[in-house]
């Protein structure tokens, strides 16, 4: 027993890393650091990356960003004023250490503020308040050149970011999410991010989100022109608290264990090793991604270390290339009390919310293949895996994504499913970028369901 | 007379117009289209421009791509993943054995995601039996490494060409190869080693894409530099790719000026829409303005000689009736006093008869002045009639009458001066029954026949005259055997003031409108005067309709 205990504390020592203020910090864990003995198994990996405090705002990095405007017809009326709003609150927080340029883009794009240092706002603000809405929408082109202005500046000290505010379909030039999602990934290995915002009810949101998800960039969805500023803010303040930049992380599994898949984040899983990429750590916000390893089957007692995970970043604070590395092993027992015991909430709770995300996201397609039935058995099923695992880990954030599950089954067969669609998208990209909380995204008026009183009648 | 000279005067006029007009057209469709190529050329030249631009963006890429591609074959398998990780435009590296295996990627276990990724979208490529490089043997493109026939290849020289390579000194270093696969058109770009390997590189489509955009101009916020008009890339598919300019083309309007991308994109093209005010239409402005004024000014000078003609005219043919008034007014006032002249000389004639003093000398010049005063009488009687028949004036005024009397008297009447020409004048008369004539109208054609009798006919000539009654109408024949009249002329005797050839009328006087009235006096009397084919001399044969006897 007492060995057990050091063999505990040796996992829980090894498994995190202590980091002094000003460097990011990386927590390995797994999902059971104690394993059953005498058989193969499969368990999960987390790789967490916190990022350090800043001390005041005079820390922050610079940044170089590019707003893209729709401003297509459909963009008319309140929606345009409030993009210009957001716009100018946006550039307000900014500094003369900073870069910005617009770009609007209808059938063809314009340079409204090309690459430039944020030293005489009062100019910008006039320009902005020159935009009015007309004509189709060039997405891709607009990000070409919003990206293209980004390069202009483009400097791995600065956070080169691009902000696209959209309410329409992509119509001329590229346009399926498939290839937004692979300028978006083109971009990410510049090191610029693309935060989308998608405004109304008309937007594609699967092109908005995976332009945002591919770049390592944040996909916001605002139903109501009046809240884009905040939303816009937020996201925009959620860029200015980056810490670090350019994160590369790289798992090597030790002999024997074979890496099968990565939860939360794409990379590249070759042999043992599995790498992997992010554009950057935000202050005080852990971002993680799990790794499901196949453990080979042990004796009890025995330890088996099953990873080594290397992080190298660009440390924002110090303009340095940071180092660290972190490893975690296992340990076996022939008893499962002691296996249950183990179990890391803190892992578990993320392994639960990544495979209900999965779900939540064939539920979609099902959806779109008019599968509906299917989509809400799938996501009732989400529903009792989420409150089950809620109760077991004792998990809040799992409680209110089983009751946003709820909701989104509730809705599947709502006359507005354009709109719930889109809060679907938007709650996805949200959990998958790790988010602690589903604070701010939209929650679905619970219909005064014509589906809930199909539902009886069938009972019937 | 007049609607006819007014549609002469507007064939005059409209001819040259309408021939101004038809050249002006003419003008203005060559200047048009002169415009046009011109405009097309400019068109062309500034999309070539855009060509170049993007040319240039490949250009880079080239360099960039051949830069990538001098890494050692025998490269790190974790680097070469990083590269496809870290490069912009890199998708997949890639490098082949000299013997055309595939050394990296290979389809192990170990294969990344992305690597097999990279074997289904280019899978096309490698079954296609494309040679990359100058290989020397046909290769078997095995993604496992070994010789073991993955994919059979099929030389040739066929699926060669597909590659779109550039030459370097006749062999094949470096180059790119497009192919089709999920959106559009995706190209591998190689570099052939020294040592034979082939390395090259997935390019990443949309990141190429997006980079050749942002080399193209965007729509201009300042109006002084704004492009008039809109130029459009389109892929393959024809789906615009990018386009700018501010002007906004109607989706049936067809481009101005269309060009094909460079190669590799050469299945791109661009296009050019103009706005409709850059379009020429076919004369500047000031051009247009010359010709306009032209054509008016044509237009007035052409109105203004017409009208000035027709006032001519106009004027000419009012002087010629107020001659033609004054003359009548003469003749009518001239007219009484003959009268009087010859009725007194016939008096004192017919007195000097009676006194049987007719030998006398004096009765010879009384004879003559009679006859010459009857002469007078005749011509002054023909003026007058030919103003009544200018004014429509004349009908004849029937009267019961014998014309054999009437005949006789007139050839009395002419008796003296035939006589004095020694002219032997024969009358047939079998026209004795009395009829409805206007005895006025025979005497006067007939004297104007005997007048010419008299006039032309050589001293010592002959002549006839015959009357007979045919049906309904009167024929009188007047022979004579002067010198005759050509029958080519013999309608042309008969137009007002019309003598014949000067031989024939030297030195004999007349007015030149006796037979022209003998023959309407005819007509107005239901008949016709004309001349009949003789031998020799002249023929003339009148016709007047005759009413039963009242």
């Amino acid at each position: 027993m007492k060995s057990m205990i050091r063999f505990f504390l040796a996992a829980f020592v090894l498994g995190t890393f202590s980091t002094n203020a000003n460097q990011v910090k990386l927590n390995v864990q797994l999902a059971k650091p104690v394993l059953e003995s005498d058989t193969k198994q499969t368990t999960f990996v987390k790789i967490g990356l916190t990022g350090f405090e800043l001390a005041n705002d005079q820390e922050r990095a610079p940044v170089n960003v590019s707003i893209v405007f729709d401003k297509s017809g459909s963009m008319g009326g309140n929606k345009i004023v409030q993009a210009r709003r957001a716009a100018k609150m946006a550039i307000d927080r900014l500094n003369a250490n900073d870069i910005v340029s617009v770009v609007l883009y209808d059938s063809t794009v314009k340079i409204l503020v090309p690459a430039t240092k944020v030293s005489d706002k009062e100019s910008i603000f006039a320009q902005i308040d020159r935009i009015a809405a007309s004509g189709s929408t060039a997405l891709f082109a607009g990000m070409s050149k919003g990206a293209d202005e980004v390069r202009k500046f483009i400097n791995k000290d600065r956070l080169n970011r691009i902000f696209l505010i959209s309410d329409g379909q992509a119509n001329v030039g590229p346009k399926t999410p498939q290839e937004l999602g692979e300028l978006g990934l083109s971009l990410a290995k510049e090191g610029i991010s693309v935060t989308t915002i998608g405004l109304g009810a008309g937007y594609n949101e699967d092109l908005m989100a995976q332009l945002a998800l591919k770049s390592d960039g944040r996909h916001s969805f605002v139903e109501d022109a009046t809240q884009l500023a905040q939303i816009f803010n937020e996201d925009f303040g959620e860029m200015l608290s980056v810490v670090a930049q350019e994160v590369e992380v790289v798992v090597d599994c030790k002999p024997g264990i074979r890496p099968v898949r990565l939860l939360g984040r794409e990379g590249d899983i070759s042999g043992q090793k599995v790498v992997t990429a992010m554009n950057q750590i935000y202050s005080k916000q852990e971002q993680y991604f799990l790794l499901e390893v196949e453990v080979p089957a042990a004796e009890k007692d025995s330890k088996l270390d099953v990873a080594t995970v290397s992080l190298a970043y660009l440390n924002m604070g110090t303009k340095n290339r940071d180092r660290l590395s972190s490893s975690v092993a296992a340990r076996f027992t022939n008893s499962k009390a002691v296996v249950n015991k183990s179990l890391n909430k803190d892992v578990m709770i993320s392994c639960v919310t990544q495979i209900a995300l999965e779900n939540n996201q064939r539920a979609t397609a099902l959806r779109d293949q008019g599968r509906t039935k299917e989509a809400e058995a799938l996501l009732q099923g989400n529903v009792y895996f989420l409150f089950d695992n809620a109760k077991k880990l004792d998990s809040e954030f799992l409680r209110s994504y089983g009751g946003f599950n709820q909701i989104n089954a509730d809705n599947l067969g709502n006359d507005k499913w354009a709109i719930e669609r889109k809060k679907m998208r938007y709650q996805q990209s949200r959990v998958q970028q790790g988010s602690q909380s589903l604070r701010g995204v939209p929650v679905q008026k619970k219909a005064p369901s014509q589906s809930s009183s199909v539902k009886v009648k069938i009972k019937k | 007379m007049k609607p006819k000279l007014i549609a002469i005067y507007l064939l005059i006029v409209l001819l040259p117009l309408g021939l101004l007009a038809w050249l002006g057209s003419e003008l203005a469709r060559d200047e048009r289209q002169r415009v046009e190529r011109r405009f097309h050329e400019l068109l062309r030249a500034q999309l070539e421009d855009r060509n170049q631009t993007m040319a240039n963006t490949i250009a880079d890429r080239e360099r960039e791509f051949l830069a990538l591609c001098e890494i050692p074959p025998d490269m790190d398998v974790a680097e070469l993943r990083q590269l496809g990780r870290k490069q912009r435009f890199v998708r997949q590296m890639f490098i082949l054995k000299p013997n055309g295996a595939f050394q990296y990627p290979l389809l192990t276990a170990t294969a990344t995601a992305k690597e097999r990724g990279f074997f289904e979208r280019t899978k096309s490529v490698w079954e296609s039996g494309i040679r990359l490089g100058g290989a020397p043997e046909p290769q078997n493109f095995d993604s496992r490494g070994n010789s073991g026939v993955m994919v059979n290849v099929v030389q040739g020289s066929q699926s060669q060409a597909m590659s779109q390579l550039q030459m370097k000194s006749g062999h094949r270093e470096y180059g790119w190869h497009p192919w089709f696969w999920g959106n559009g058109v995706q190209f591998l770009f190689w570099r052939q080693a020294s040592s034979g390997h082939v390395i090259g590189l997935e390019v990443d489509r949309v990141a190429l894409i997006a980079d050749v955009l942002s080399e193209l101009p965007e729509t201009s916020e300042d109006e002084t530099v704004q492009l008039p008009g809109r130029i459009a890339l389109r892929d393959a598919q024809h789906n615009v790719l990018y386009q700018w300019g501010a002007h906004e083309p109607d989706s049936s309007d067809e481009p101005m000026a269309r060009l094909p991308v460079k190669s590799p994109l050469s299945m791109w093209s661009l296009e050019y829409f103009a706005a409709p005010g850059l379009y020429p239409e076919g004369f500047s402005r000031s051009t247009l303005f010359n010709l306009a004024v032209g054509i008016v000014a044509g237009c007035a000078l052409l109105l203004w000689l017409a009208v000035y003609f027709y006032r001519e005219n106009t004027r000419e043919m009012r002087d010629a009736a107020q001659r033609v008034s004054f003359v009548n007014q003469v003749s009518h006032e001239l007219k009484t006093p003959l009268t009087n002249i010859r009725m007194y000389a016939e008096l004192l004639q017919a007195q000097f008869d009676a006194a049987g003093r007719s030998a006398s000398e004096a009765d010879e010049n009384l004879g003559v002045i009679v006859s010459e005063s009857q002469r007078l009488s005749r011509m002054i009687n023909n003026v007058l009639t030919f103003a009544k028949g200018q004014r429509g004036q004349l009908s004849p005024n029937r009267r019961s009458e014998v014309p054999d009397a009437v005949v006789e008297s007139t050839i009395e009447h002419f008796k003296p001066a035939l006589d004095a020409k020694q002219i032997d004048v024969e009358f047939a008369g079998e026209a004795k029954d009395s009829v409805a004539l206007d005895p006025d109208y025979l005497e006067q054609i007939l004297g104007n026949l005997l007048s010419n009798v008299e006039k032309y006919v050589p001293n010592g000539g002959h002549a006839k005259v015959q009357t007979r009654f045919n049906g309904r109408s009167l024929t009188v024949r007047v022979f004579d055997d002067g010198p005759g009249i050509p029958e080519a002329q013999r309608e042309a005797v008969f137009e007002p003031f019309t003598r014949l050839s000067n031989k024939l009328s030297d030195g004999i006087t007349g007015t030149g409108i006796g037979l022209s009235i003998s023959r309407e006096l005819a007509r107005t009397h239901g008949g016709e005067l004309s001349i009949e084919a003789t031998e020799r001399g002249t023929s003339f044969k009148l016709e007047l309709e005759t009413k039963d006897e009242a």
